[in-house]
């Protein structure tokens, strides 16, 4: 993972998705200002008027708002991503005891996600296309720097995104989610995972 | 077991390199019999220093993705590690868990479900509250400080910095084998276990800032 997953918004411009991946560093897409840790959590920022500041992570992350501002009707975010769709369980053993189940996930695929005010459009760059209505998700999480969905009969489907935050999506999919369940009178959602638990 | 015994005295060994490593309240982990240990999670080296750190072998819950791969797969069991599905309900790691403490072994769950992207204690995941209600086995608080600055969750890499590792007095938490009756025990059992993850939490914060101001 990455400090754009931390600062999913430029704590100094506050643009969305700002941070981007450089070549050592993160760069904010809007002010032109360079992410990089410093000492233990400390995050080292220089501007692009050349001053330099210090802070600790979790100073950086309180300057941030508490979640993405919902998009408008249309198209809300886009991204170029490696999506990966499980295709089945594999058991996991110690000794002859069954210790559980661990996904069995194909390929990454490259295309393009999209998220709107009602569901989350992939495209792939072979042309297919799959869409999940929000309305069917039943878990969103990040694992491991992939955002991990899963829609009712359907299996795991993750998303890395190469260059943006998969934390900006994760926060991004449960704002929509919140909007769309208290628009239909279905109450607050108190937990994403490992179901989305509404109240 | 040896791989297992082999990690634990690596770890214990290696540690230094890393950084100072404080630890107290170990004997509040019971030497003999079941026990949840129930910690908070700032760092993917949480569960391995705790694990080399407790002398007895210490059953971990770890998510599914950490067991995909050749190497992982084959190592995460070896190192006492069971899977647990975070994108659906998973009957199956309670049973896993209900099964080791039947055996009289130790289990370790980290109570905030995922790592702190901040380095700050966050809610508590509902399913593990309900698992120490279902268990009905002692409950040791264990607070993990300074490992945030090591590895955080947003960085590969480390970093050197002390770390402290704290251990409370063990809980005891009632048996409730009903799901309403869990359901309603729900809010006072998960404030009582974050009240207490936190003070050992908390405690082992300070005594990583007294030692910075005594240096």
């Amino acid at each position: 993972m990455a400090i754009r997953d931390l600062l999913w918004s430029c704590p100094l411009c506050g643009l969305e998705g700002g941070l981007r991946r450089g070549k050592h560093e993160d760069v904010c897409a809007g002010c032109g200002a360079r992410f990089r840790r410093g000492r233990g959590s400390e995050i080292v920022v220089e501007t692009a008027d050349g001053r330099t500041e210090r802070r600790p992570a979790a100073e950086w992350a309180a300057l941030l708002p508490a979640a993405p501002r919902p998009g408008g009707a249309g198209e809300w975010r886009r991204e170029r991503v490696f999506a990966r769709f499980a295709t089945g369980e594999a058991p996991v053993y110690r000794g002859g005891d069954l210790l559980g189940g661990v996904e069995r996930l194909g390929p990454p695929l490259p295309g393009e996600l999209a998220l709107t005010a009602e569901d989350l459009v992939l495209r792939l760059d072979s042309g297919e296309m799959q869409r999940w209505p929000l309305d069917r998700l039943t878990a969103v999480q990040m694992s491991s720097g992939t955002l991990q969905i899963k829609a009712r009969d359907e299996e795991l489907t993750t998303f890395r995104f190469p260059d943006g935050s998969a934390r900006l999506w994760e926060e991004s999919v449960a704002a929509a989610l919140r909007a769309r369940y208290r628009a239909a009178g279905r109450g607050d959602i108190v937990e994403f995972q490992p179901r989305i638990v509404a109240r | 077991m040896i791989l297992y015994r082999f990690f634990q005295h690596l770890v214990r060994a290696g540690w230094p390199l890393i950084g100072h490593l404080e630890v107290h309240g170990l004997e509040n982990v019971p030497e003999h019999g079941p026990f949840l240990l129930i910690a908070n999670h700032q760092s993917i080296l949480d569960p391995i220093l705790v694990q080399a750190i407790v002398r007895r072998p210490l059953y971990t819950m770890a998510k599914s993705t950490q067991f995909t791969g050749r190497v992982m797969g084959w190592l995460m069991p070896r190192m006492l590690a069971f899977p647990v599905r975070r994108y659906r309900v998973d009957p199956q790691s309670v049973r896993v868990t209900l099964r080791h403490l039947a055996r009289g072994d130790g289990v370790g769950v980290y109570i905030e479900g995922e790592r702190s992207w901040d380095g700050r204690l966050q809610p508590p995941r509902l399913g593990t509250v309900r698992l120490v209600l279902k268990a009905g086995v002692p409950v040791i608080p264990c607070g993990v400080s300074g490992t945030y600055e090591v590895w955080p969750r947003w960085h590969r890499g480390l970093r050197r910095a002390p770390v402290c590792v704290s251990f409370g007095a063990p809980i005891p938490f009632p048996k409730l084998d009903h799901r309403a009756d869990r359901e309603g025990a729900l809010p006072n059992t998960a404030a009582a276990l974050m009240a207490a993850v936190r003070e050992q939490l908390e405690f082992a914060d300070r005594r990583i800032e007294s030692r910075a101001l005594r240096r």
